[in-house]
């Protein structure tokens, strides 16, 4: 089958990769193991986010220690 | 210009083409972000994208700067995390699992299908035009859909939704 133009994508293979490890971590997931993962990464991403937003600076710190 | 104002959930993918300059695909997506900004829509993503960029942070250095990147692109187009109810979402992959929409192998995607159902998304776009931004799955996700009385989704690539904002909005 030809590729598709997207397959040339570096971001679209390393998303697919991403959501392989999703697939991994969460098929056959109890409700409440979903929940957990899913609160994991609110708990890490959210914060982060709002710290990109309110400081590069500050994430720059955070990521890099320095 | 109209003020119906729709809802666009963001795929993984079109977070990452956007925040990767170098990226094949990354002044399509900014065209497309530019164009959503236009016309006054509302950009969304779910948890199961933030479980995805979560992923970001096992890979290293590589990661932590993709994750970074991806990040600073919510705040600049206003990108909202909506609050699933997560029990829900699970449950209605699950239903698309069982109904064949796609093979357990992507069962992150249909995560994403049901979390864009589920905050009433007009659009859910993606890169991914096999898995996502296809007729039959998109067919088969709508069939579930209708069946549990859940609105119908329209799931379609950056380029189609920024041709169809020029053509019927803009």
């Amino acid at each position: 089958m030809a590729k598709a133009r997207e397959e040339e994508s570096l971001s679209f293979l390393l998303d697919e990769k991403l959501k392989e490890f999703v697939t991994k971590n969460v098929l056959k997931a109890k409700p409440e193991e979903y929940e957990e993962a899913v609160g994991i990464a609110k708990e890490v991403i959210v914060p982060l986010s709002k710290a990109v937003e309110r400081s590069k600076k500050l994430v720059r710190m955070l990521l890099l220690g320095g | 210009m109209t003020s119906n104002e729709k809802t666009v959930y963001l795929d993984g993918n079109v977070l990452l083409a956007a925040s990767t300059l170098e990226d094949k695909l990354h002044d399509e997506t900014i065209e497309f972000l530019d164009l959503v900004r236009q016309a006054d829509w509302k950009l969304i993503i779910g948890t199961p994208i933030l479980l995805e960029l979560e992923q970001l942070l096992y890979l290293g250095d590589m990661g932590w700067f993709r994750l970074r990147h991806a990040l600073a692109t919510l705040p600049k187009y206003e990108v909202k995390v909506v609050e699933d109810d997560h029990r829900r979402v699970l449950e209605l992959a699950n239903l698309y699992l069982e109904e064949k929409v796609l093979s357990e192998r992507y069962f992150a995607n249909l995560l994403i299908l049901a979390s864009a159902t589920l905050a009433d998304a007009d659009y859910v776009v993606s890169w991914d035009s096999r898995r996502m931004a296809n007729k039959s799955v998109v067919s088969a996700v709508n069939r579930v859909n209708v069946n549990r009385k859940l609105r119908e989704i329209e799931v379609v690539t950056p380029k189609r939704l920024s041709q169809i904002i020029k053509e019927e909005v803009l």
